[in-house]
């Protein structure tokens, strides 16, 4: 299961910042669709690679992940069945980082709610 | 014409009635034309002038201008004295008989002329014994005005002395009337006055007139209107020039208002609060987008992740109830067993190898496995409702992000409309102006109405004008016909005065001859070398001597200007042809002896038929009465009685024997 409480990779939590600041959609909201993206991409990640979680924006997971707690820690634990509770949260935030690459670069709502 | 008789009655001096037998009587062959009165003086001799006077003349013997209530109370002044002292309303009368020759007939006329007291007068005419009664005093007096013309009867019946105011006359006025009357010239006179009346009649020359008139006015009024309109017209047109500037400054400040923008300024209010309603749209749009976003939405973006993991979860959840039914099963059998065996003795073996193979296939499938995910039914349905959730709510993202795309393009394409839009106060002073031009081009517009309305009303007017001046017109052709009548009228009224100019030099001329040969004829030898001039339009008589020189009347003694009297009432006589009795009263005045004697001798024998001469003793003295006794027809005495107050009347003279001898 995730830990109470997560963050994310400093350079990522400012994109969403950035992303918030041009379409009003908050971090924990943008990282949500960010993730899912991620996984219907079909990343995956490798906790054999060094992943440092440096940011500042700590939350605790329900608001993170909102209504989709479930099936967020549904899904990692489907594809990390074996990973541990930190590890799952690196595995989580990885995700954010590949799925925020497709969404960080929308400079308005309409723009990002067009794409999903 | 010739007297017959005067009847006296009540009249002045005289009581009663008195009849005066007036025809000359004849001396075989001879005309004998004197009737000779004698009288002292206020024995009556003026009254017997006046008596005939009177009774011709009427109220005109008074003079020209008397009044009825005048004339009547001189009538009622002439009624004897002692008669009203009887009976105060005694009735006065004269009547005078006159034979007289009137459209070719002898006639014997008498004319009686009868009043009373407070009554007027009554005129009774009587031709040949019979009286006229159709005729009204008027008439009578008409037709004796026709015998005797007043002016001529100032000349023929007269006062010797007053006569001199004759000659003294510069004014024309006393021979004038005579002069026209007995020359015919009054004919000429009436005629003229006949073909006024003829003209008056025809109406036609006051009617043209009045057309005339009309025609003159309606066509000043209607120079007046056609000016009016012609006015009207240039300030119709001024008016129109400036509304047309007026309207092209519009035009202008409308374009160049437009050039700022001014549409876009104009909606630039409705723009903005469009924009605002969109504002409104977009933020609410933007939080529906946002909530759906923070929903459910973000599991349908990894529908096959998704799809995934609900069939791991479908298998986990497989795999327990094949491990639930596993153990149930376990649990059963031995129970079964017991139940079998009892039952089939002999098979049971069997038939427990035949179940547990069964079920052992059964749950040996799912038997080793384990769930991965472990979660609870419930869970899983929500897991399920979620993800359907998301869908839809992917649905409406689309929706919303459409709709909020719509949003932003009007937004923006506002924005760009508000950006044109010029700023209000830039515009003010070009719509401030705008109105000003629209006010002026109102008010100048109202002008150029009232302007077009007058000149449409001056126009009717106009017309209307027209219409009646052409029936004036009409009107005055319809009267052209009367109008040739009255040119010819008005042509022999010019032939008239023509001819009665000339008949009257004509006759004034002749009148100079007969003056010059009538005074000659009574004046002294040194006399003999004067000559008269008349006037011919003020008939003002004048001497000349005979260096040519006016001699001043008013110079001449009062026996000199009586004499130039006779000589003009002489000469008078004799150019008019009429032939009427001569009455003087006082004939010698104040003559001197050989004045006197010339008159004796050359006028009254041959001054008319019939001469009547009222003379005191001392003018025709017993010298005088045999120097004209020869041309004595006969002769009256007039005495007065002092004791009655009367007179009565004698024939014969002062010389009674004279007289007798001489009958």
């Amino acid at each position: 299961m995730l830990p109470q409480i997560m963050w994310l990779k400093k350079s990522v939590e400012d994109q969403l910042q950035n992303l918030k600041a041009k379409t009003g959609v908050t971090p924990n909201v943008a990282a949500r669709i960010a993730f899912f993206r991620s996984v219907e991409n079909g990343f995956v990640f490798d906790k054999s690679t060094e992943y440092k979680l440096s940011g500042n924006l700590k939350l605790d997971k329900h608001t993170w992940l909102g209504k989709t707690l479930q099936v967020t820690e549904l899904l990692l634990k489907q594809r990390y069945p074996e990973y541990s509770d930190k590890e799952l949260q690196a595995a989580w935030a990885a995700h954010i980082e590949d799925g925020v690459s497709t969404i960080r670069s929308h400079s308005s709502i309409v723009d990002l709610a067009n794409t999903l | 014409m010739i007297f017959k008789t005067l009847t006296l009655n009540n009249f002045r001096v005289f009581n009663g009635e008195t009849t005066i037998e007036l025809t000359p009587r004849k001396q075989g062959v001879f005309e004998r034309p004197i009737i000779l009165f004698g009288g002292l003086n206020g024995a009556g001799k003026t009254s017997i002038l006046t008596a005939i006077r009177l009774a011709l003349l009427g109220r005109r013997a008074l003079g020209a201008v008397i009044t009825n209530k005048d004339y009547l109370a001189y009538l009622n002044e002439q009624t004897n004295n002692t008669a009203l002292k009887l009976d105060p309303s005694t009735e006065a009368s004269i009547t005078l008989s006159f034979k007289h020759t009137h459209q070719g007939e002898h006639k014997l006329y008498e004319v009686t002329r009868a009043w009373q007291a407070e009554g007027e007068e009554q005129l009774i005419l009587k031709v040949n014994s019979v009286e006229d009664t159709a005729l009204t005093n008027e008439q009578v007096q008409a037709f004796l005005h026709e015998l005797v013309p007043p002016g001529i009867g100032d000349l023929f019946f007269f006062d010797g002395e007053k006569i001199a105011e004759l000659a003294e006359d510069d004014t024309g006025s006393y021979l004038k009337e005579a002069v026209q009357k007995l020359l015919g010239i009054d004919i000429i006179n009436r005629l003229n006055t006949d073909l006024d009346i003829y003209l008056k009649g025809l109406g036609t020359e006051s009617a043209d007139k009045d057309t005339l008139k009309k025609i003159q006015a309606a066509e000043d009024e209607k120079r007046t209107i056609t000016k009016e309109v012609e006015v009207t017209r240039v300030k119709i047109d001024e008016i129109g020039n400036i509304l047309t500037d007026i309207k092209r400054k519009i035009a202008v400040k409308e374009a160049d208002i437009q050039a700022h923008g001014g549409a876009w300024a104009e909606t630039k209010e409705q723009e903005q609060a469009k924009i605002n309603d969109l504002y409104e749209l977009e933020k609410d749009l933007n939080t529906k987008i946002r909530h759906e976003l923070s929903g459910c939405l973000p599991m349908a973006l990894a529908p096959t992740a998704m799809q995934g993991l609900i069939d791991q979860l479908a298998e986990d959840q497989k795999i327990k109830q094949a491990k639930a039914f596993g153990n149930e099963l376990s649990q059963a059998l031995p129970a079964l067993q017991d139940q079998i065996s009892k039952s089939f003795n002999a098979q049971s073996g069997d038939i427990m190898a035949t179940i547990n193979s069964y079920f052992g296939q059964l749950t040996a499938e799912y038997g080793m496995a384990s769930p991965e995910l472990d979660i609870s039914d419930s869970e899983f349905a929500l897991i399920k409702a979620q993800l359907e959730e998301g869908k839809q709510s992917q649905c409406l993202l689309k929706e919303l992000s459409t709709t909020l795309e719509q949003v932003q393009h009007k937004l923006s394409s506002l924005s760009v409309n508000i950006e044109r839009a010029p700023d209000a106060a830039d515009l003010k002073d070009l719509y401030e102006n705008l109105r000003a031009l629209e006010k002026e081009c109102d008010a100048v517009s109202k002008d150029y109405i009232n302007a077009l309305l007058k000149a449409k009303t001056l126009k009717t007017k106009e017309l209307e004008l027209a219409k009646r001046l052409e029936k004036l017109y009409a009107k005055l052709k319809n009267n052209h016909s009367a109008d040739k009548a009255v040119h010819r009228v008005q042509q022999s009224q010019y032939v008239l005065d023509d001819f009665k100019t000339a008949l009257t030099e004509l006759r004034v001329t002749q009148l100079e001859e007969l003056f010059v040969t009538a005074y000659r004829k009574l004046a002294r030898k040194e006399d003999l070398k004067l000559s008269a001039k008349i006037d011919p339009q003020s008939f003002d008589v004048n001497l000349v001597d005979a260096q040519g020189a006016v001699i001043n009347r008013k110079s001449m003694s009062a026996g000199e200007k009586q004499i130039f009297a006779f000589a003009i009432l002489e000469a008078l006589g004799k150019l008019s042809g009429k032939v009427l009795p001569v009455v003087v009263d006082t004939p010698l005045g104040r003559l001197d002896s050989k004045h006197r004697d010339k008159l004796i001798k050359h006028y009254f024998p041959e001054a008319s038929e019939q001469v009547i001469l009222l003379s005191t003793d001392t003018e025709v003295d017993q010298d005088f009465y045999q120097a004209i006794e020869h041309k004595v027809s006969h002769a009256f005495e007039i005495e007065f009685n002092q004791t009655t107050n009367c007179s009565t009347l004698r024939e014969g003279y002062f010389w009674a024997e004279l007289s007798k001898e001489a009958v």
